[in-house]
């Protein structure tokens, strides 16, 4: 996991001065300062890129003091903030524009401030002007405005200034709903290209739908709030087998349970499985699209029927674009779960891997490279036992490597131990798979 | 380095068309004020000057125009960090930008005024010699001079609300301590030592031996002038990061 913003311990102190202090003669009559604030004091964390991060607080929290510092606009007053990508500017209201100068102008001036070459915000300007909706209003002076147009001029131009940290402060409030939408869309994509975003705002209902994570500032202290993911699963027997009837019911290959097992405390798993079902099924029998819409979940983990790749790889391209574009609508990240091949047929990984990878990235979606894990740990232990008997399904050794694969692409570390002896796998065995997995996801 | 050129130049350009509308009519305005300066100071003192001052109204043309640029821009330099505090709380760049982009704007405009001013002085029977070529160098020490006392003051001005007043006072007094609208020998040895510890009196003593003549006392003038404001300018440049730190908090 990249880090885009790291602070450590920082404080920010604000020396106020009463309003005469500020001048010859208030020096020369020695005149009181005033006492100190803390804005900030003591806050450390870290964003990763791509990620959406709230802050969240009262007025006077330290929202915009600790905008600013990430900004370096302002200095830490001890402690430090570090960022890793271009960012210099504060989106807020009242943003540095200049209202005698008309809409086109601002947004030159804006995109150069941003740190476009002037040649860029030039080229731009239009792409700008079209996202703000003020095409209309482009011969105007900015003063003749109103403050929710001004502020979407700013947004508009953020987002098409190349910034790579977006620092956002409580500008989105003044939009109307129908912009909101827009940006709140916008902003969720710019995860997608690696961009990251720090939205503060007292809107709580905002900051949920736009980020997993909120720093709660009070008092210039801040605590990292980060609610528990929730995670749908949507596939078949590769995903979760379940055997038996009524009385003789017994799940094999839990995928979504191991996932929660290694996963943070708390992680809210649900699935909709069938033997043997395409995404086409699940598309058409509606049950699934039902459960992407009922709730807000962090990620929804798609599994194609195995075969299907190869069979058809244009028909599971076309319903996994069909997922794709509900989860987003949802608000939350698509994840693909690429299968394996079948015993002895381990040919077919690699086709089966690229059509999963050139799918992740047409969407800008995540893939869980299971099937490639498989087949690197089957290329190591050759006599290790991933396959089931039938040869197509998982045994134990094989649901924990898709599992731990999985969980480290949503979570982003490793995972606890204690899910692998639930399986009886011994240790050793633990070790390697653990191994293969860190290898598979990338990290 | 090409990025903050370009945001040199975008402000300088908002700023000269802040100002002046970005229009003739605007730079007519600007020309209006010397003119009328010119104009009152010619009538007044022309019966007492006339006579000890060759081409006084060349001598005075030059003085008023010079003078102008020297209090304007150091005017509008000491007030840019606070009149550009919005973009300076929400945009990270290098601040001292926005004081030299606010003198080089005055500075534009006083190009202009060289240019008006140059017809004016061949109107007035001057002919053109080779001192006239130093004349870009003059420029160039002028607006160092106005830029390196801007980097001070414009911080300088965050802290003391109240400087933009005492500036102006300080401006009308050394109006008189520079010898713009009379000749600086009036003031005897005293108005000798004065031209030299006094960079605006030297650069328009300077201009005016080049202009008018004579050349070679000029440029023994000019040459600590130049001194002066290019290292005011340079250590003022150079020490803006540190001198202008923690101004954000009190914009």
């Amino acid at each position: 996991m990249r880090a885009a913003v790291r602070a450590e311990r920082l404080c920010k102190r604000f020396r106020h001065t009463l309003p005469r202090y500020d001048t010859l003669v208030g020096r020369l009559r020695g005149l009181d300062r005033g006492a100190d604030t803390w804005a900030l004091a003591d806050v450390s964390f870290e964003v990763a890129a791509g990620e959406c991060f709230g802050i969240s607080g009262p007025n006077g929290a330290g929202k915009s003091t600790l905008l600013s510092l990430i900004a370096g606009i302002l200095e830490p007053t001890s402690g430090r903030v570090e960022t890793f990508g271009r960012t210099n500017t504060l989106l807020s209201l009242g943003h540095g524009l200049q209202p005698e100068l008309s809409v086109l102008d601002n947004i030159e001036i804006c995109g150069i401030l941003m740190g476009l070459r002037r040649r860029e915000a030039l080229r731009r300007r239009d792409a700008i002007l079209d996202f703000a909706e003020l095409g209309a209003r482009a011969e105007l002076r900015l003063a003749e405005l109103s403050t929710g147009q001004a502020g979407r001029l700013a947004v508009s131009t953020a987002l098409h200034a190349d910034l790579d940290i977006v620092l956002l402060d409580e500008t989105l409030s003044v939009g109307d709903a129908a912009f909101q939408a827009k940006c709140e869309a916008a902003f969720a994509g710019l995860g997608g290209q690696g961009k990251t975003l720090l939205a503060a705002s007292h809107d709580l209902e905002l900051l949920r739908r736009l980020c997993r994570r909120t720093l709660r500032l009070s008092d210039g202290r801040g605590e990292v709030v980060e609610p528990a993911p929730a995670v749908l699963f949507i596939g078949n027997s590769l995903t979760c087998e379940e055997k038996g009837g009524n009385g003789d019911r017994r799940v094999l290959n839990d995928v979504p349970g191991l996932v929660s097992a290694l996963g943070p405390g708390g992680v809210a798993v649900e699935k909709v499985v069938g033997d043997g079902k395409t995404l086409q099924d699940h598309w058409e029998d509606g049950r699934a699209v039902e459960l992407i819409r009922s709730r807000s979940w962090d990620f929804v983990v798609l599994q194609e029927e195995s075969t299907r790749p190869l069979a058809d790889a244009e028909g599971m391209a076309r319903s996994v674009r069909l997922f794709n574009d509900e989860i987003r609508k949802a608000g939350a990240r698509p994840v693909l779960f690429m299968t394996w091949a079948q015993r002895g047929e381990q040919a077919d990984q690699d086709l089966i891997s690229r059509i999963y990878r050139d799918l992740g990235a047409e969407l800008g979606a995540v893939v869980a490279a299971v099937g490639s894990a498989w087949a690197a740990a089957i290329e190591k232990r050759p006599g290790l036992d991933l396959h089931a008997a039938d040869g197509r399904h998982a045994a134990p050794r094989g649901s924990y490597l898709a599992s731990r694969v999985v969980a480290a692409v949503l979570f982003g570390h490793g995972g606890k131990g204690g899910a692998a002896a639930r399986l009886g796998i011994p240790p050793g065995d633990v070790r390697f798979l653990d191994a293969v997995a860190e290898e598979c996801s990338g990290r | 380095m090409g990025r903050y050129a370009d945001l040199f130049w975008m402000l300088t350009r908002t700023e000269f068309r802040l100002r002046d509308q970005g229009t003739l009519g605007g730079f007519l305005w600007t020309l209006l004020h010397p003119l009328f300066m010119f104009l009152i100071l010619y009538a007044v003192f022309t019966r007492m000057m006339g006579s000890k001052v060759e081409n006084y109204a060349a001598y005075l043309l030059i003085g008023v125009v010079q003078w102008n640029f020297f209090a304007a821009a150091t005017s509008g330099g000491l007030t840019s960090l606070r009149r550009k505090a919005g973009l300076i709380s929400h945009f990270r760049f290098p601040r001292v930008l926005i004081v030299l982009s606010s003198v080089v704007a005055i500075l534009l405009s006083h190009l202009l005024e060289w240019l008006v001013l140059l017809v004016g002085l061949l109107a007035l029977g001057l002919r053109p010699g080779a001192g006239w070529l130093l004349l870009p160098g003059i420029i160039v020490v002028e607006a160092a001079l106005a830029a390196g006392l801007s980097c001070l003051l414009s911080v300088a001005a965050v802290h003391l609300r109240d400087l933009e007043r005492a500036w102006g006072i300080a401006l009308f007094g050394l109006f008189f301590l520079t010898p713009v609208f009379y000749a600086g020998d009036l003031l005897g040895a005293g108005g000798r030592l004065m031209l030299y510890a006094n960079p605006v009196a030297a650069v328009i003593e300077a201009t005016r031996g080049l202009l008018i003549g004579p050349p070679p006392t000029s440029l023994a003038v000019l040459a600590p002038a130049a001194a002066v404001s290019l290292t005011l300018l340079a250590g003022g440049v150079l020490a803006f990061p540190r001198l202008s730190r923690g101004i954000v908090e009190r914009l």
